[in-house]
This record gives C-alpha cells, sequence and structure tokens, in this order.
C-alpha cells in the first residue's frame, strides 16, 4: 500500500510534507512521533521505507472517524514492533492488517498495535491475520463487544507461550459464546486466562476447551468457576491422567448442573492427595462407578486418600470391588460404603489393613503385660505421657514410667497385621521387662551378683576428695551436716549413682545401654517364644545406625557398645584396631553381664567399668589412621578375650574419674541415636517420681522423714540427662522448669492414675456421701459409641451415635415421699401381687403324685405301711422346684419433650410435633417459653412416668430383682443424653429417690443408641432373666435421624433393629408407648416384639407393674 | 401307678445309686511337702483335730489328703458332694456343684432288698465305725443339714448320730474328719458358719513356688525337665491375672495336664491351649492374652 501510495501519486509528497500532515493531526500523534521517529529511522534503515511508515501512519488515520488515535498508537509502537520483525519489510503486512482494522474501529486498530509487539515477538507476521480474526469473532460492532476484543488483544499474546494459536482462535469462541449472555463475564474469563492457561499443556489443551466450550453451551453462568476450577484442578492430577480427569467433567457437565464443578475442585483434591503413581487407578475406577452411580463415583474419590491411609494399594482394589458388588445390589448401600457410613465397609478396611492400633490390641497385650509383671499396671498410648509434662516427651516411642506401659497409637511397619503386632508385642516385652527385672529398684548400697561393689567405697572417696579440696566457695566449703544428712535420704538412688560421674551424659547413655541388654537377655532367656521377632526387631533396629567409623571416637565405641547389645555372637561389627583392647573388654564385660543371675546393680558396676574405659578416649574426629577392621562378636567377647576378666577385677576400686584430658580437637560428646524399640528408658526420673510419691504417702500418714523438696528436684533437673527441657515443654514459657516441677509434684499427689479415668465403666455405685463425691459423679460423663442401622443400605453406619451417660442430677425427696403418700393403696395392692412372686427356697419339693423321681423314703414309708395294712399314700415323687428367681431389668424413659405435654390437652395435640424447631437453641427456648405458658397445676406425661417409676421402685424393693433406671434423650447423633436414675448394680438409697425428681422433659427422642446402651449394660450383668422396658410417649425422633425419602421409617427401623439385637442377647425388650397414635408405628418398630399400647395414659402407674410382673414370671 | 411299679423302680434305682467304695491307699502317692503341713497335719491327727483344707482348686489338697492317710497307714474315705465321685483324688476332674448332698447320703439309709428293708451305712458312718480319715471335698457346696451331723462329731464328743436307726455312734479311734472348700469362689451366703470353722484346725494351700511346681510338673506328667519350667514358669505368669479377667489362676492340675500332652508329642504351644488358654475361660480376649503369654514363653 505503501508503495502504491508512493508510486501511483500525482505527485508524490516529500517527507516534510509528510511530517508536516502527520503533525496536522491532534496532537497526541505529534508526540507520539517525536517519541518513535529516531528509533524508526534507525530500524528502517532506508529512506523509502521510512517514508512508506509515515504515509502509512496518515493512511490508518484516514480510515475512519477518530482514527488518528489508532494512528497514534500505531506510531508509538512501531519501535517495538520494529525491534521483534526479522525484516522492516514484514511491518508492511502488520501496517495493512491494521489499517483494514481501524475502518471497522479506531478503538479495536489501537488495541491491535498496541499488542502487536507481544505477538510478533512470539509468532512470524504471517500468522497476523490469524490472531486478528480470533479478536473480530469477538467484535460484533457494539461498544461492548470491541472492547472485548480489544481486550483480547491485549491478553492473547502472553497466552501463545502455553498454547497454540488454533486454541486462542478456540478460546476467543467460547468468549464469545459467553459474551452473548454476559459481556462483563467473558471479560473475567479472559482475564483469568493467564492464570489458568499454564496449567494446561499440549495434550490437555483441547479437553480443556472443549470443557470450556460444552459449560459456555450449557452453563454458561459457571464459565469463571469452571475455568478457575479446571485451572486449580489440573496440576494436582498426575500429567498422563489430566486429560481423563477433563473429560469425565465433561460428561458430568453435560447432565447440566453443578457437579462437575465440585467434581473438578474436590475430586482433583482428593486425587492430589494420593500417591502419583495411583492416580490412573483411581481414575479407571471412578469411571467404572460412574457407570453405576455418579454419587458414589464421587464419594469414592472423596474416600479413597483416607482408606489408602489405612490399606495398601492391593487392598484397596479389593476395597473397590466389594463396594461395587454392594452398589449393583443396592444403590444407597455402595454409596454409604463408599461415604465411609457402612460397617461392613468399616469392618473390610480393618481386615485388610496391616496397621495395627494400640486401641484394638491393648486389651489384650495389657492382660498380658499384667501377666508378665504381675501388677495391675495399664497399658497407655504414649502421647498420654509426653502430655503430662513430667519428663517424657517423645509420642512415639515406648516406655514406663514404672507404674504402667505407654506404646505407640499404632504400628504400621510390616505389610501384616501379624507382624505389625509382634512388633508391638517385643516392645511390650521390653518395657514390661524393665519392670519384671527390677529397672528401677536399683539400689546403690547393694551387690550385684556378677560384678563386686564398688559404688560406696567410689562415693566415699569422691567426697573425700571434695573435702579435701580447696574451699572455693565458702558456702558450700561449709555444708550442713543435717542437710547432707536429709540429702542422701530422699536422693533416688540413681541420682546418687549418676552423681558419681562428671560425665554424667556418657554415664548415664552407657547404663542405658547396658541395662537395656541385660533385660533384652533375660526377656530372650525366660520368653524364647518371642525370640524369632526379637531377633527381627534387633537386626531392624542396627539398620540405619549411624556408621562409627564417622563419629568422633568416644562416640564411635558407645555406638559399637550398642551395636554389640543389639548382634548375634556370630555377626560382625567394625573395630578400630588400635583401640581393639578397649573394644574387647567392653565386649567382656558386655557377655559377663549378660548372665542369668544379673541384677541391674551388675549394670552398674558395668558402667563403672566402662565409664573409666572410655572416658581415656578423648572424643576426637575420626582420624583416617584408625585401621577399621570388621571383626566377630563372638571372637571379641568370646574366651581368648575372658583373661581380660581377672585384669578388671583388680583393676577395680583404683584410679578415680578423671574427665579425659580433653585435647584442643575434641568434639563435645553426643548420646548415641535411640534404639527405637528399647524407647525411652528414663530410670533416674522414674525413681525420684517414686520418691515424691512416697514422700507425699508419708506426709499423709503424718510420719516426721524427710521429704524431697521443689529446690531438690529443680537440682536434679538441672543435671539429669534425661530430661531435655525443651522438648518437655512446648513454646515460650516463662519458667519451663517451673512447669515440669509443678507436674510432676501434682503427679507425686494424685498419682498416675489420677489421668486414667476415662475408660468407660460402671456410674458410681451412690455409696458415696458428701457433697464432693456428688459433683464428681455428676462430672464424670462416661460416651460409648454404638452404630446405626441404615434399612435403605441395609447396612451398620460405624460408630455413628455417642451415648453420654450421666447420673441424673437431683432434685427434692418431696415427690418421692408424696407419690407414696398419694397412692398409698396402690402400692400396697402391687406388692402384694409382687410378693406372689417371691421364689420359694425350697430346692425340693416332695411328696408329690408326680415328679422327676421316686423320693425314696416316701417308698419305704409306702411299703411299711401296705406292709401294715394301711392304705398307702401314693405320693411317692419329688420334683426339683421351679427355677429360682434370677431377674435383671433397665427401666428405659423417653424423657423427650414432648413429654413436657399436659395430659388434658392430650387429645387435641397434634401427634406429629412436625413444628418443634430441629436447632438445639431454638428448641430450648420454644420449651421454655411452653413450659412457662403450661402452668404446672396439672399433670403432664412425664409427671406419670416419674410416678409410675416410683411405684415400681416399690415393688421392685419388694422382691429383690436388679434394676435399673434411666432415662434418656438427646440432640443428634453426637448427644445422645443418657441419665443414671439408679444404676443396674446400685443399692436404693434417698439420692435415687431425689434423683426421680430430677426426671424432666428435654430434647429428642434417638431410641436406637439408648437401647443399645440398656443392651449393654444388661449383657454385662448374669441373670437368667434380662428385661428392657422402654417407656415412650411417640415415635422415635431427632435430628438426622432419617433419610431422604424416608423420613420417619429410618428411625423406626433403627430402633427395631436396637430391640432384636437386645433379644439376641436374651433380654426380652419390651415397648410401652402412652401415645395414642402409637399403633401405627409400633407394629413395624417392635415386629414380633412384645409391645402395648396404653390407651388411657393415666392408668400407666397401674398398669406398668401388671406388666412387669407379667413378663418375669 | 401301680405300686408295684413303684416297687420295682425303687429297687433298680437303689443298687446303683447308694453304692459306696472304700479306698484304701496302699502305694505311697507322690506327694512334694512345700512347708511343715506334714508335720502339722500328723500332729493334729495324732490329736484328733478336725483339719479344714483351704486353697484354690487343684492346688494339691486331695493329694495332700491321700498322701497324709497312707503316711499314717489309715484307709482313706472320700465323699464327693454329688454322692457319685467317691474315689481318690484322681477322679476329680470337674467339679459339679451339686447341692443335693444330704444328711442321708452320708449317714445311711434303709433300702429295699426284695421285701426287706435293710440298713446301709453311708460314707461317713463307715469312716467313723473303721476309724478312717473322712475327706469331706467341696463341704461348702452341701446341704445346710449335713453340717448339723458335723458339728458333735468334731468336737470332743465324737459322735455320729443315725437317726433312723435311733442310734449313736462313737468314732473309732483312728477317725479324723477332713474337710477342704475354695475360699476364693464362695460367695458370703455359702460362707462356712463360724460354729462349723471353728470346730476345725485351717491349714491353707495355696499354688506352689515355682521351683516345687517345676518339680511336681515333672514328676506328675512325665514331661522334659525343661518345658516343666517352662510350665511352671507359665503358671506363674497366668496366675498374676487372677481378678484381671480369670476368677483363678490356673490350677498345678492343668499344668501337669499341659505337661502329659507335651509329653505325648502335641506341641507345647497346643497343649497350652488346650490345657490353660481354653480350659480357664472361655472369654476370647482373656484366652488370647494367655496364649500371647504361652507363645512368648514357648517356641
Ligand atoms: N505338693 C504336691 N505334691 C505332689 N503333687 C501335687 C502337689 N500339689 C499339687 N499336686 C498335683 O496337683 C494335682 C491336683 O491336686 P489335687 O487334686 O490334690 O487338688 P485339690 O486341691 O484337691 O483341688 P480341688 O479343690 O479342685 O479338689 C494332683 O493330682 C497332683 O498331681
Ligand atoms: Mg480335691
Amino acid at each position: 500500500m505503501t508503495s502504491e501510495q508512493g508510486g501511483t501519486g500525482s505527485a508524490s509528497p516529500t517527507r516534510d510534507e509528510l511530517i508536516a500532515e502527520l503533525l496536522s493531526l491532534p496532537a497526541a500523534v505529534g508526540q507520539a512521533y517525536h517519541g518513535a521517529t529516531d528509533h524508526v529511522e534507525h530500524r528502517l534503515g532506508s529512506e523509502e521505507h521510512y517514508d512508506q511508515w509515515l504515509s502509512a501512519a496518515l493512511g490508518i488515520a484516514g480510515a475512519s472517524f477518530r482514527a488518528w488515535e489508532a494512528a497514534a498508537e500505531y506510531v508509538r509502537s512501531s519501535p517495538a514492533v520494529l525491534d521483534a520483525l526479522e525484516r522492516p519489510q514484514e511491518a508492511n503486512t502488520w501496517y495493512e492488517s491494521g489499517r483494514a482494522l481501524s475502518a471497522h474501529s479506531a478503538a479495536l486498530a489501537s488495541s491491535f498495535f498496541r499488542a502487536s509487539a507481544g505477538f510478533l515477538e512470539r509468532r512470524d507476521v504471517e500468522r497476523l491475520p490469524a490472531w486478528i480474526s480470533a479478536a473480530e469473532t469477538l467484535f460484533h460492532g457494539t461498544w461492548k463487544s470491541g472492547a472485548l476484543a480489544a481486550r483480547f488483544f491485549e491478553v492473547s499474546p502472553g497466552l501463545l507461550d502455553h498454547v497454540r494459536l488454533s486454541d486462542l482462535a478456540t478460546f476467543a469462541n467460547f468468549l464469545d459464546h459467553v459474551a452473548q449472555h454476559s459481556s462483563e463475564l467473558a471479560e473475567e474469563c479472559l482475564t483469568m486466562a493467564p492464570d489458568s492457561l499454564p496449567y494446561v499443556d499440549d495434550e490437555t489443551i483441547d479437553t480443556y476447551l472443549e470443557l470450556l466450550d460444552e459449560t459456555a453451551n450449557r452453563n454458561w453462568k459457571y464459565a469463571k468457576e469452571t475455568q478457575r476450577a479446571a485451572a486449580v484442578a489440573l496440576p494436582r492430577i498426575a500429567r498422563s491422567e489430566r486429560q481423563r480427569f477433563l473429560t469425565f467433567a465433561i460428561n458430568l457437565a453435560e447432565d447440566g448442573g453443578k457437579r462437575y464443578l465440585s467434581f473438578l475442585a474436590e475430586g482433583s483434591r482428593a486425587v492430589s492427595d494420593l500417591p502419583l503413581h495411583m492416580h490412573r487407578q483411581a481414575l479407571d475406577d471412578f469411571e467404572v462407578l460412574c457407570g453405576l452411580s455418579e454419587e458414589a463415583a464421587v464419594e469414592f474419590l472423596r474416600a479413597a486418600p483416607h482408606v489408602l491411609e489405612r490399606i495398601d494399594d492391593d487392598n484397596l482394589v479389593r476395597w473397590f470391588q466389594e463396594g461395587v458388588t454392594m452398589l449393583e445390589r443396592n444403590e444407597a448401600a455402595g454409596i454409604a460404603f463408599f461415604k465411609l457410613e457402612s460397617a461392613r465397609g468399616e469392618a473390610l478396611i480393618q481386615e485388610l489393613s496391616a496397621t495395627v492400633s494400640l486401641e484394638d490390641v491393648a486389651p489384650i497385650l495389657q492382660m498380658y503385660a499384667r501377666g508378665l509383671t504381675g501388677g495391675d499396671m495399664q497399658l497407655r498410648p504414649t502421647p498420654e505421657l509426653a502430655n503430662r509434662s513430667i519428663g517424657w516427651a517423645t509420642e512415639d516411642r515406648a516406655s514406663t514410667d514404672g507404674t504402667n506401659v505407654f506404646l505407640p497409637p499404632e504400628i504400621a511397619l510390616f505389610e501384616t497385621k501379624d507382624d505389625n503386632f509382634g512388633w508391638f508385642k517385643v516392645l511390650c516385652t521390653h518395657q514390661t521387662g524393665h519392670l519384671e527385672f527390677d529397672s528401677f529398684t536399683f539400689n546403690f548400697d547393694r551387690a550385684g551378683n556378677i560384678f563386686p561393689l564398688t559404688r560406696p567405697a567410689l562415693a566415699a572417696r569422691i567426697a573425700e576428695q571434695n573435702e579435701g579440696a580447696a574451699p572455693r566457695d565458702p558456702v558450700a566449703a561449709a555444708p550442713n551436716p543435717e542437710m547432707t544428712g536429709v540429702t542422701t535420704a530422699v536422693l533416688s538412688d540413681y541420682e546418687r549413682f549418676f552423681d558419681l560421674f562428671p560425665e554424667r551424659r556418657l554415664a548415664s547413655d552407657l547404663f542405658a545401654a547396658l541395662e537395656d541388654a541385660r533385660v533384652d537377655h533375660l526377656v530372650r532367656l525366660h520368653y524364647r517364644g518371642l525370640r524369632p521377632a526379637y531377633g527381627m526387631v534387633q537386626a531392624a533396629a542396627v539398620i540405619g545406625r549411624p556408621a562409627p567409623q564417622q563419629l568422633p571416637l568416644r562416640m564411635a565405641l558407645v555406638e559399637l557398645l550398642i551395636r554389640m547389645t543389639l548382634l548375634e555372637g556370630d555377626q560382625k561389627i567394625p573395630v578400630p584396631q588400635s583401640l581393639r583392647d578397649v573394644v574387647e573388654r567392653m565386649a567382656v564385660i558386655l557377655a559377663r553381664l549378660r548372665h542369668d543371675e544379673a541384677t541391674v546393680e551388675d549394670s552398674a558396676e558395668a558402667t563403672v567399668i566402662l565409664y573409666r574405659l572410655l572416658i581415656n578416649v578423648p572424643n576426637t574426629m575420626p582420624q583416617p589412621d584408625l585401621d577399621w577392621e570388621d571383626m566377630d562378636l563372638d571372637e571379641l567377647g568370646g574366651e581368648a578375650a575372658q583373661g581380660l576378666q581377672e585384669a578388671d577385677s583388680a583393676q577395680m576400686g583404683g584410679e578415680e574419674f578423671v574427665p579425659g584430658s580433653g585435647t584442643e580437637q575434641d568434639v563435645p560428646y553426643q548420646s548415641p541415636q535411640d534404639v527405637d524399640y528399647r524407647g525411652d528408658f528414663k530410670p533416674e526420673l522414674v525413681q525420684t517420681i517414686a520418691n515424691l510419691r512416697k514422700g507425699q504417702q508419708r506426709a499423709e500418714d503424718s510420719v516426721q522423714a524427710p521429704q524431697l523438696t521443689e529446690e531438690m528436684v529443680r537440682q536434679l533437673l538441672e543435671k539429669s540427662a534425661e530430661i531435655d527441657l525443651s522438648s518437655v515443654v512446648e513454646g515460650d514459657i516463662d519458667d519451663p522448669s517451673g512447669l515440669f516441677i509443678s507436674s510432676l509434684m501434682s503427679e507425686a499427689i494424685e498419682g498416675p492414675d489420677a489421668e486414667f479415668n476415662d475408660e468407660m465403666g460402671e456410674v458410681g455405685s451412690g455409696g458415696g456421701d458428701g457433697e464432693e463425691s456428688e459433683e464428681s459423679l455428676e462430672e464424670q460423663e462416661q460416651t460409648a459409641l454404638y452404630d446405626e442401622w441404615d434399612f435403605v443400605a441395609l447396612d451398620y453406619k460405624p460408630a455413628w451415635c455417642r451415648v453420654r451417660e450421666s447420673t441424673m442430677q437431683e432434685g427434692s425427696a418431696e415427690f418421692y415421699e408424696q407419690t407414696i403418700e398419694r397412692h398409698a393403696g396402690l402400692i400396697n395392692e402391687v406388692r402384694r401381687q409382687f410378693e406372689m412372686m417371691v421364689p420359694e427356697t425350697y430346692r425340693k419339693e416332695k411328696r408329690l403324685t408326680d415328679g422327676e423321681e421316686f423320693d425314696l423314703d416316701a417308698v419305704i414309708d409306702a411299703i411299711v405301711q401296705r406292709r401294715a395294712g394301711a392304705t398307702p399314700d401314693d405320693k411317692v415323687y419329688w420334683r426339683r422346684n421351679k427355677t429360682e428367681r434370677d431377674v435383671a431389668v433397665i427401666f428405659l424413659l423417653d424423657m423427650s419433650a414432648s413429654t413436657a405435654e399436659a395430659i388434658e390437652e392430650r387429645s387435641d395435640f397434634d401427634d406429629d410435633d412436625e413444628d418443634i424447631p430441629d436447632d438445639p437453641r431454638q428448641y430450648l427456648f420454644w420449651l421454655r417459653s411452653r413450659r412457662e405458658q403450661q402452668k404446672r397445676s396439672y399433670l403432664r406425661i412425664i409427671d406419670l412416668e416419674k410416678e409410675s417409676t416410683v411405684l415400681l421402685i416399690r415393688a421392685l424393693e419388694t422382691i429383690g430383682d436388679q434394676y435399673g433406671i434411666y432415662g434418656f434423650s438427646g440432640y443428634g447423633r453426637e448427644n445422645v443424653e443418657f441419665y443414671s436414675v439408679k444404676g443396674l448394680e446400685e443399692q436404693f438409697s434417698d439420692r435415687v429417690a431425689k434423683r426421680i425428681d430430677g426426671i424432666t422433659p428435654l430434647h429428642a427422642t434417638r431410641m436406637g443408641p439408648a437401647i443399645r446402651h440398656a443392651t449393654a449394660k444388661l449383657d454385662d450383668v448374669s441373670a437368667k432373666t434380662k428385661v428392657l422396658f422402654l417407656i415412650s410417649d411417640g415415635r422415635p425422633q431427632d435430628r438426622g435421624y432419617s433419610r431422604e425419602g424416608a423420613e420417619k421409617e429410618y428411625a423406626v427401623h433403627d430402633t427395631h433393629d436396637a430391640l432384636v439385637q437386645a433379644k439376641a442377647k436374651g433380654i426380652i425388650p419390651f415397648l410401652l408407648t402412652v401415645d395414642r397414635a402409637g399403633h401405627d408405628y409400633m407394629k413395624e418398630m417392635c415386629g414380633d416384639l412384645p409391645y402395648e399400647v396404653l390407651a388411657d395414659i393415666e392408668l400407666l402407674p397401674k398398669r406398668l407393674p401388671q406388666l412387669y410382673s407379667r413378663l418375669t414370671l | 401307678m401301680t405300686e408295684q411299679t413303684v416297687l420295682k423302680d425303687a429297687t433298680v434305682m437303689s443298687y446303683s445309686e447308694y453304692e459306696i467304695e472304700e479306698y484304701t491307699i496302699d502305694s505311697e502317692p507322690y506327694y512334694l511337702p512345700i512347708r511343715d503341713e506334714v508335720e502339722v497335719f500328723t500332729a493334729a491327727y495324732e490329736e484328733k483335730i478336725p483339719v479344714i483344707l483351704k486353697g484354690p482348686t487343684g492346688c494339691g489338697k486331695t493329694r495332700f489328703v491321700e498322701y497324709m492317710a497312707w503316711r499314717l497307714g489309715r484307709p482313706i474315705t472320700t465323699v464327693r458332694p454329688d454322692g457319685k465321685e467317691n474315689s481318690h483324688g484322681k477322679a476329680l476332674v470337674t467339679i459339679a456343684a451339686h447341692e443335693d448332698l444330704t444328711a442321708s447320703d452320708l449317714v445311711g439309709r434303709f433300702l429295699l432288698e426284695g421285701e426287706e428293708t435293710k440298713w446301709v451305712d453311708g460314707p461317713l458312718t463307715r469312716a467313723v465305725k473303721t476309724g478312717a480319715i473322712c475327706y469331706l471335698d467341696e463341704v461348702v457346696e452341701a446341704r445346710k443339714d449335713t453340717t448339723v451331723l458335723i458339728h458333735p462329731l468334731t468336737d470332743h464328743r465324737r459322735l455320729l448320730p443315725v437317726e433312723k436307726r435311733g442310734q449313736i455312734l462313737e468314732a473309732a479311734d483312728g477317725f479324723l474328719l477332713v474337710i477342704s472348700y475354695n475360699p476364693g469362689y464362695q460367695s458370703a451366703l455359702k460362707d462356712l458358719k463360724q460354729s462349723t470353722r471353728q470346730r476345725f484346725v485351717a491349714m491353707e494351700f495355696d499354688y506352689p513356688p515355682r521351683e516345687y511346681e517345676a518339680q511336681i510338673v515333672l514328676q506328675e506328667s512325665g514331661v522334659d525337665e525343661d518345658s516343666a519350667d517352662l510350665l511352671a514358669r507359665l503358671g506363674e505368669k497366668v496366675r498374676n491375672l487372677k481378678e484381671h479377667g480369670l476368677q483363678e489362676g490356673v490350677s498345678t492340675r492343668l499344668l501337669i495336664y499341659a505337661g502329659k500332652l507335651i509329653a505325648r508329642g502335641v506341641p507345647a504351644r497346643r497343649a497350652c491351649d488346650v490345657a490353660i488358654s481354653d480350659a480357664l475361660t472361655d472369654d476370647p480376649s482373656v484366652q488370647r492374652s494367655i496364649r500371647e503369654i504361652t507363645t512368648s514363653i514357648f517356641e
């Protein structure tokens, strides 16, 4: 064009004319010109080209109204564009395209020019038209569409780093579709593109764009969300699986709706939680499930990472297949399975999982450990010990505090449950070994069985030395004799022992290694069945230990000692030849300590000997001339070396402990790496705690004896090598040692069991009489988890409901007394009726005309009589009496809100309770206002329940049946409240009478878990006849006690299941309802189990004893 | 029902039901004294002081009485509460808590023989007459009226009233009543009355200490020494579980059973399962715990 203009113009204008014309345009053009001209002139080189450039600007400016703006932009962007082009002539194409555009829209052309450099830096000039046409698809002549197209120019060059030009065209199409609905949204999508497209690679781009297109067609509103979700999702997925993942999203999107979005977001998150190599399989499985149930498929993805935490890859396949089978049989069941809300699914995971959790094996291991140690020690998870902040810090290493044994919460080291359990057993046995073989009863002054006793003499010499030394500190030089006496009396034996050593940490490490070795030896000796597992664990313990060759010398020797304690005789360890005799001596001492009769005192003496050896070895960095050589353990500690024994004995009691003459190159000594299975051995701390407790005991018994003071504990804390304060106490506490000391002291007062009250057991017996015990009883809430039956899925939801049991609060005793007065007549009647049920005490009934066997005496009498000529009595049989009465019963009272209904009003009350608020807070409010409305002048259902309870108690006390009275209510599955009015094993007392008055209407009625909890209680007692008597006023209902499409049936079915389960346990369940509409659902809820719908609620007090006596006869 | 059938049945019954065995210990029973029980018992015997043997099941009470009977050169008559297992101690496999042992079961009764009635002495009467040691095992299980019999027999009078015949028997010189009971699982209801208790000297038995028990197991079961040691060790550990899941610790008797099975070639762990863990309890988790102890101790 330029050339044409230049060539054919009648009078080709001169450069000056061109420039003048240009400058006559609005000032912006001139400004642009001045800014660009030098660079352009330089780039274009030839004058001809420069003139062409000038006239092109004029051409653009003339293309349309306000096209001068485009011209200005043309001029302004020229330097950059020319830089981007290889040859200046190529600028023609650019100019032409721009001019054509500016004929349509000056604004658009401006954007084009501005963005061109960016484009040309990335693509050839020939591709310009394609780019432009992509932008033009967006432009429909309107201002808005122009703005969008302009923005496209602006944004798109950058995108070319990630996508092809053709993809840009497709993307523009998508934008255009969106823009047809909302140009704002389209623009937002465009703006987001630079953030999302980088995550899309060559292989996925087509599918990605397809997804966008699909969205634009069906769900244009979610265009932005889709783009964002996909951008977030893609990087999470293994590269090879991205395309497929998007295809799933497209398929889901075809249904309309938003599910594909949550799939993009959550599905990708779930997949990203899987190891990369599992992505393919997970998506394969997902695909399979999509064919069956999309909901199940999505749930599967969500669940998979959690399941994989518990079982391995291969087993995931089995789990998945089981789920598919279930899904094919019953969709609800399959969905519940993949939602992880299925008891069968849970059981399967547990079966497939190799992980062994302490929770599961604790009962067995605890009993095992008690058998081994002979105490009533407890087995607890390690975090509990760490939480006590009394010196233990690690949360995963086994330990013992001298009373109880602590094990890690779970073990998943091996591929089978058996191996993991075996590891647990080794951990446990090592810890109980410390208890069984008396690590903690170390006595400073007692001799062992192997090595001669040197400790007291050593202590005396050290004391002498200290006295002889020049007094540096005048206070320390004049010790209070009384004080010293006290100190030795209360110091633990271990503390006295470790006080012998200037290098306390070294001594502590040596002792731990030696004592662990002694315990291991005795465990292996006495528990030979454990040897294979023990051997495996010990061999594994060596792997991953630091190479001695790389350690400073003294530490290398300690490391060698530890290896020697772990390895068998025929295995090898590296030995520095120049220190061979030291290693040999260590081996000999160790061999002697591994004696069937060795005691903890021998470990202590062995520590003294090894300490002497090692303290003379400088802790220098490893020297190359050490000459390491692998040696047989047998050889080292074997007979050849035994000759050294004598030397050891002779040397004993000789020189003093002088810390090794440290040289400049000495490295500070550090403790060796832990041996995992041996856990955390803290003998000094254990003895100190024991002493603290003893001191506490003495104080309580007011025995005058020296006591450990805080100050002494603080001293211990400062010197002991066993406690690392920084790890015991977390965070920035001002005085960590203060916290430590106070928890240690309170431990001594409360005893270790103060923390262990969380176990589910019987609620207090009510025997206590002080106010205090009453409070603590009420505080003590105990919880238990129960499954819930989902009748649609035909499966249990595992551990679904939490029953919280507590003792009913007490009201006044008046109610009980008044009821007795008011119903004196009825009470007498019921009592008489019950007395007739009292069992006879005879075992044999004699003189019967028929029975099990002859009564020999009667027969003889008969013969004698016949001989005498009299008519014999033919009552010659005897029979065992009917079984003795042995009944245990639980009465379960419905304490739901509806029992607040006044009885008179009952007839016009809508049974469905539909407008009772579900939210617990609203509900309470509703309840309160409702209660206020009702003047308590008339009887409520609950009052009749209470009265009936009183009558029952009177009757039951006469026949001596074992009985418990409980009330239940609650809100939601996490809060099934269960109140004990009288525990099954509790004696009747005034307090029980008062608790009856405490019975009050509360919340909802989740019957299933309450029944299950009562069933568990009955299952714990032994009685020939067991009865579970439930008194309710309406159908079971609670928040979430339902299922979509089966609101009411769900609760009814769960209750039915709980009743059937009770029956299976040999319990007679009986349901009495005062709900006259009860016939509707009672049949379904009880099936063939007995129940009664009481027509007139006022009959309750009278009817209840009748029913009871009939049930138990 | 005719008289005849009555007669016939009664006759048939009387044969099988009330047969009484006398049993003399001829060869020396193996008994390993744990403390001074032999001396104490001998002294009591010489002084005609009745003896009560207390102790858990299977700890050697019966064996001790057998041994003493042999040592003192006296025939021994043993009466089980069920009236059936009335031979020497070897028949004590299970103790059915029979509550039907009556006074006449002990003293004797009239039986029909043809058309005649005939008095037959009960085991206690026989012992009284012949001057034997009478060992009443698990006495608290018997019916209350039996204790009434015991009273005159166990104080200075040493008399046995035979009510039905209108007689009173004075015990022969060598007669001694020895009763046993297991205080472990008696409910308060079934405890011995003080008036009964205080007629006896009491000797407490318990499971033998490990070394002794190992020797007993070795001797009685014929198992090798090593296994006998381990069984005794196992016994000790399992007894630690008493009150922690087990009602009773494992008896020496069961350890001997295990030893016998091992001696017969049953693998040790298996022998311990059948003779110990499964025999002791039905609770699977307690069984499992005991099994874990077993598998730690035995290879
Ligand atoms: N001190 C002992 N010397 C020899 N054998 C013993 C000893 N103690 C126990 N036994 C062995 O234990 C077995 C069981 O003992 P025994 O039958 O005497 O028990 P028990 O105490 O009478 O039990 P129960 O109360 O169940 O009748 C005996 O057969 C015997 O083999
Ligand atoms: Mg016996």
